[in-house]
């Protein structure tokens, strides 16, 4: 009971922060220097089409009017012009965030099928080779910047060997998968396209992978560390003292606290999943939400860049709103607790 | 229990290694003969073997190649039935790679990388690179650029001009198509013409002076007369910019708009259709990702076997992923913009070649007349003594010529009596002495290309160059709008910069007058806010004259005073340098910006 | 103990004893246990490893000039030696304009340096007194606070400071704000959480009843037991700071050329690969090394202390 109310109020608290961000990042990106009407219409327009194109598009009003106009827009379903691609950003955004979305997604699931059983055997093998060797993999993973590994792997993977395709999302000679969610995985599983499938798995490997080199490593320190404590607790050397058979022991005490410990972190964890998105996107020519905002940022399209931020901040607070029920239902003391927490 | 584990990571591991490599199975080297399985078919087969699926038509050729010889091979006769126990050859690798693409159905497909995204595909507002070559495929001019001449026939078969300069009459071909099947007539030209200056966007400042809407009369269906409202030397060299839409389909499509009867004149439905006569048409559009364009059928220009059938315009947005798709033989061309040493490298790169043509551009650095320091002639003068000439052109742009006043050395009514600076710092710090300004005092700005590197070294170049004069000089790399931007209004002006001016029309006028004539002030070549009367009264005079060695005369004494005067930094002409794969050729560089990427004269092997 | 509301010098200096007495955390207990903390940390040979190599980073960084083949080449061109492989001569090879990259990526440890400390002193100096106050006032003061840093970590801070460094020239200094922006809520919500924890021990209560002043107990009883948390995160921070400066160069929105910044290195030597590969190489390893040692020393402290962080 209680923790149903106490998800109801962090939903009602989320609302306000995005409120507030939007406020945040509008007020930054008007604040920006450049004419946006200006850019717009190029270097031969004359001052009065540049001064005619700032009054449609509201850029002499006050900034509070034009944030009030904005979030109108919002609700209705428009985010803006983008000064780059002449469309509205919302249909931009329609375009390149099921790309983001595959790839962070496809990074997800290996970083927690590869993080956590890693994590795993680092406890249980605690200080010896296995525990150590998986130790330095973390450190490094958690210490490379992800744009030097992916280029890396471009280069020894790609170029050198030629084992995968350097960029892009699929090889540019086959035909975009039908649209059906715009997942190509998915859409190519659907349509029995398997040519395309494959490219798709290919393309898919190596900016997954540089993805989540991070979070595996923080995914399996994390689970050693809860793992390891659980392992010096009472109660499993009661039970092992009681002659509990291994396995039982670590499958299902340990276990389930390891993904509890998984857990508390994952909400973060996506968190690096969109931010280093920006990178692997720009090495790998991924035609994701990301590339798109950093062309954005470069190029000042503000419009673009409020879009891209708000989009990230929605999704960013849906997952952790998730991730705090999926918690809640993990583990009961967090239920109880959670008025405590949330003093 | 721990080795289960242990276990599992182990298959996970090899799967990891495994998967990926099964994948992308290296293609076979040898040709060899296959009896068809249950299950097979013949892009499996390719995909399998030679690491293509779409080279099934290589196999299709020679197992009926072989057929012909022996009997015992199938014959393939519908590329999706094939039956098992069937014989058929799948080439080597080389082998196949031969074929693939001479095959009759099989398309000449090549693929352009680049990271400028096009914004629009209408020709009444395209300015910059991409937005002028996919207007060029897609559209027809009246006239189309050569090398080093005057322009030739294109939609129009013959001109005449009265003698007072003012009438130009174009005969037009007949028989031209849109690609939506209409013909193409005089009417559409006059409509071009008008929907081009009441926009006012792209190229109409070419125009905006000499030539008003209602201006373009059409005679009769092949006959069109500009009546200028005065005399205008260069608008032949001008009309390469000018490519015909499709009225009528225009018209079903406008949307309401600014223009009266014509509503929005087709803005919106042009910004992603195209309504063109030319060898191309768009089947793709997804801006800042692809265009695909596709050969059209029924092109006034008929088609030979091995031309361009479908080319794909993909954005890539880091040069580095550029080059190395070329390398890989993932893209046939890549953008222009690289580094000297990236073309070398490509150079030695098997399977690519680097086309290198003089360019009939200018690279400049702008100096702002009228920011001090700059606005004293003599401190312009020792700045212009003390750059480093030599390295610039040698190392930075290899092989480049140095600039010879704004003119570059190859475009009709270049000047060769005009002055040429060189490094001799002694001469640069006289200049200092004379001009009485204590460089301490100031510090200049230099404003380039952000992310372009051949910019970015000259940059440092003059940094290191001006330390010596006891100048400080900052680096400010900005995106390429935002330079324009900056550059439109004096007071935003910075003092230095990088400019690439290619020529958009052949004639000295895009490089004196659009530099240095206070009525081009606002765009992007002419910040350096020159100003002289004398020079200004030559250039219109140099318009007005339709006597081309009249004209070139006047623009000729007109470069030598604007050097002298160092008007700006005029650096280089650097060689221009597009790289492909060798199965593309026939590229042509003809030295108007964009006309060099159309697709039409290239041959694919 | 006397009612009164303003506690004269007397009793607050009873207080005082009174809690020195009961704290657990007083600043001399916990520089005793920072000083057995350090000896523990002798035993772990990676902890020793991040130390000395975080320590050899600020040594660069201070003796730059020294340390350095070629000192000028911070801001000098020498075209007649451009991309020379790495070598006798140059170690790392030279750049586009035929500056040495050893000089550049060890005059980069000053950049880096500067931009890590700089960060974490900025979201200190914000977060930590936000945080102590909204722990310690509770109610909506505290709430405000909290909301506030809501905002703020409604994203991930990589995209936070790459949004604010577009709208900004790009200068260290500015990059430096950018970063700082995503990252002074995290101290205050650690801050404020730990100093809920503490609250409601026996030696704070007893501080409170004797009428000590609210910023006395803040600075005096609380903070300390925060120490390690703070320490460990600050050194793991500095890294990450870094590492997201080094990101913002790298995609193009940090610092001006000539400075030597490892991630603008990085990504104009991007331009010359596959062939010219030490430009990137190397400017990314610095990269590397410079954050794994911080986060060899974090993680070794945070061993020593012992210490759980959340």
């Amino acid at each position: 009971m209680r923790y149903r109310d106490y998800l109801i109020r962090r939903l009602l608290y989320t609302i306000p922060a995005l409120i507030g961000l939007s406020m945040l990042i509008f007020a930054i990106a008007r604040v920006m220097p450049g004419d946006p009407a200006r850019l717009a219409l190029g270097p031969e327009a004359s001052e009065e089409q540049v001064q005619k194109l700032r009054d449609e598009l509201g850029l002499n009003l006050p900034i509070h009017i034009q944030y009030l106009h904005y979030m109108r827009g919002v609700f209705e379903g428009k985010l803006g012009v983008s000064l780059y691609t002449n469309r509205d950003v919302v249909v931009d955004l329609i375009e390149y965030f099921p790309a983001t979305f595959e790839l962070v997604t496809v990074a997800m699931i290996l970083a927690v099928a590869v993080g956590i059983p890693l994590g795993i055997l680092s406890a249980i093998r605690q200080d010896r080779w296995e525990d150590h060797t998986t130790r330095v993999f973390a450190l490094s993973g958690v210490s490379m910047p992800r744009f030097w590994i992916g280029i890396l792997f471009q280069l020894i993977l790609a170029y050198h060997l030629g084992l995968l395709p350097i960029t892009g999302r699929i090889a540019p000679d086959l035909p975009s998968p039908t649209h059906i969610t715009g997942l190509y995985l998915i859409d190519t599983l659907i349509t029995g396209n398997f040519v395309a499938l494959k490219s798709t798995l290919a393309h898919l490997v190596m900016p997954a992978v540089t993805l989540s080199l991070s979070p595996i490593a923080q995914l399996m320190r994390v689970v050693r560390a809860s793992m390891i404590e659980q392992m010096r607790k009472g109660y499993i050397l009661t039970a092992r003292a009681n002659g509990m058979p291994e396995n039982l022991l670590v499958y299902k005490y340990m276990l389930k606290n390891a993904f509890i410990a998984a857990l508390t972190i994952i909400g973060l964890l996506y968190g690096f999943f969109l931010g280093g998105a920006f990178v692997v996107e720009t090495v790998f020519s991924w035609p994701g939400m990301a590339r798109y905002g950093v062309r954005a940022f470069i190029f000042k399209d503000f419009n673009a860049i409020i879009g891209v931020v708000l989009v990230i901040a929605v999704a960013y607070a849906v997952i952790n709103i998730v991730v705090d029920i999926a918690y809640g239902l993990l583990d009961p003391r967090i239920r109880l607790g959670a008025e405590a927490r949330e003093a | 229990m721990s080795k289960k584990l242990l276990n599992l990571l182990l298959v996970i591991a090899m799967l990891a290694v495994w998967v990926p490599a099964a994948l992308a199975a290296p293609p076979a080297q040898e040709g060899q003969d296959y009896i068809v399985v249950a299950d097979d078919w013949l892009s499996k087969l390719a995909d399998k073997y030679l690491g293509n699926p779409l080279a099934y038509w290589a196999i299709v050729e020679y197992t009926n190649k072989k057929h012909a010889e022996d009997a015992s091979y199938a014959e393939i006769t519908d590329p999706d039935l094939i039956e098992v126990g069937w014989k058929v050859y799948i080439p080597s690798a080389e082998e196949a790679a031969t074929v693939v693409t001479a095959a009759p159905a099989a398309p000449a497909e090549i693929t352009y990388a680049t990271q400028q995204t096009t914004v629009t595909l209408d020709p009444a507002i395209h300015v910059d690179e991409t937005q002028c070559f996919h207007v060029m495929n897609l559209y027809d001019p009246l006239v189309w650029p050569t090398k080093g001449g005057p322009p030739k026939p294109h939609l129009a078969e013959s001109w005449e001009v009265s003698d007072d300069g003012l009438t130009y009459t174009f005969h037009l071909r007949k028989g031209v198509k849109f690609h939506d099947g209409t013909e193409l007539n005089a009417e559409d030209v006059a409509f071009s013409v008008d929907r081009i200056l009441s926009i006012g966007k792209g190229f109409a400042w070419l125009w905006k002076d000499v030539l008003d809407v209602g201006d373009t009369e059409v005679v009769d269906d092949d006959t069109v007369a500009f009546h200028l409202n005065q005399a205008y030397g260069p608008f032949m060299a001008t009309l390469v910019q000018l490519f015909v839409v499709n009225k009528d389909l225009l018209v079903a499509n406008q949307a309401a708009g600014d223009y009266g009867d014509f509503g929005d004149y087709g803005l919106g439905f042009l910004n992603n259709q195209d309504a063109g006569s030319g060898p191309y048409w768009v089947d793709v559009y997804e801006p800042g990702t692809k265009t695909v364009f596709r050969k059209f059928d029924d092109y006034w220009g008929g088609w030979k076997p091995n031309q361009v059938t479908k080319a794909t315009f993909l954005i890539v947005s880091e040069l580095a992923t550029q080059k190395l798709m070329l390398q890989k033989g993932e893209a046939d061309f890549i953008e222009q913009w690289h580094a000297v040493e990236s073309f070398e490298e490509l150079e030695q790169s098997p399977g690519v070649v680097v086309e290198k043509d003089p360019n009939v551009q200018l690279f400049f650095l702008s100096m702002h007349n009228q920011k001090p320091p700059l606005d004293n002639e003599d401190v312009r003068k020792a700045i212009s003594y003390a750059f480093d000439y030599n390295t610039a052109v040698t190392v930075i742009f290899k092989d480049a010529a140095q600039a010879r006043g704004p003119v570059p050395v190859l475009l009709p009514g270049h000047n060769p009596e005009t002055m040429q600076y060189t490094y001799d710092m002694e001469k640069a710090k006289e200049h200092l002495a004379a001009s009485g300004i204590d460089p301490t005092q100031y510090k200049l700005n230099y404003v380039y290309v952000s992310g372009l590197e051949s910019e970015e070294r000259i940059g440092l170049l003059l940094q290191s160059n001006l330390k010596e004069l006891g100048f400080e000089m900052e680096m400010q790399p900005e995106p390429w709008a935002r330079m324009v931007e900056l550059s439109s209004k004096a007071d935003t002006a910075p003092h230095f910069m990088a400019i690439f001016h290619t020529a958009k029309y052949p004639s000295p006028d895009g490089h004196t007058y659009m530099m240095f004539h206070p009525n081009a002030w606002g765009n992007y070549m002419s910040c350096s806010f020159y100003e002289n009367p004398e020079v200004s009264s030559l250039l219109e005079q140099a318009r007005a004259a339709v006597d081309t060695e009249k004209q070139y005369e006047l623009y000729g004494k007109a470069q030598e005073i604007v050097a002298d005067e160092a008007g700006a930094l005029f650096i280089a002409n650097p060689l221009h340098r597009m790289a492909h794969r060798d199965r593309v050729t026939g590229y042509t560089f003809i030295g108007v910006l964009g006309y060099d990427l159309t697709w039409y004269p290239m041959q694919v092997k | 103990m006397s009612e009164s509301q303003t506690p004269n010098p007397e009793q607050q200096a009873q207080a005082v004893a009174l809690g020195r007495q009961n704290a657990v955390g007083s600043y001399e207990a916990r520089f005793e246990d920072l000083w057995r903390t350090l000896h523990r940390l002798r035993r772990s040979t990676l902890s020793l490893v991040g130390l000395g190599i975080v320590l050899g980073i600020i040594l660069m960084a201070v003796f730059a000039p020294y340390a350095a083949p070629y000192p000028e080449d911070v801001d000098s061109v020498h075209f007649e030696r451009v991309f020379q492989p790495p070598g006798r001569e140059f170690l790392f090879g030279t750049d586009e304009v035929g500056r040495d990259v050893l000089s550049r990526v060890i005059f980069g440890t000053r950049i880096s340096l500067s931009l890590g400390v700089t960060v974490l002193v900025i979201s200190l100096s914000i977060g930590l007194p936000l945080g102590l106050i909204a722990g310690y006032m509770g109610g909506p003061v505290s709430t405000f606070i909290m909301r506030l840093t809501d905002i703020f970590l409604a994203i991930p801070p990589l995209v936070l400071a790459l949004a604010v460094s577009a709208v900004l020239t790009p200068t260290l200094e500015n990059s430096i704000i950018a970063i700082s922006f995503g990252w002074w809520p995290w101290y205050t919500r650690l801050i404020q959480g730990q100093v809920l924890s503490i609250k409601e021990e026996a030696f704070v209560e007893a501080c409170r009843s004797a009428g000590a002043n609210p910023w006395y107990i803040a600075f005096k009883e609380i903070l300390p037991n925060c120490l390690s948390i703070l320490i460990i995160k600050v050194t793991l921070d500095i890294g990450y700071a870094i590492l997201t400066g080094a990101v913002l160069g790298f995609l193009g929105l940090g610092v001006r050329p000539p400075t030597p910044e490892w991630g603008t290195m990085a990504s104009k030597g991007r331009l010359h690969l596959p062939a010219r590969w030490w430009m990137t190489t190397f400017s990314g390893l610095a990269i590397f090394v410079t954050v794994l040692g911080f986060n060899l020393l974090g993680d070794g402290l945070r061993d020593a202390f012992d210490v759980e962080l959340e």
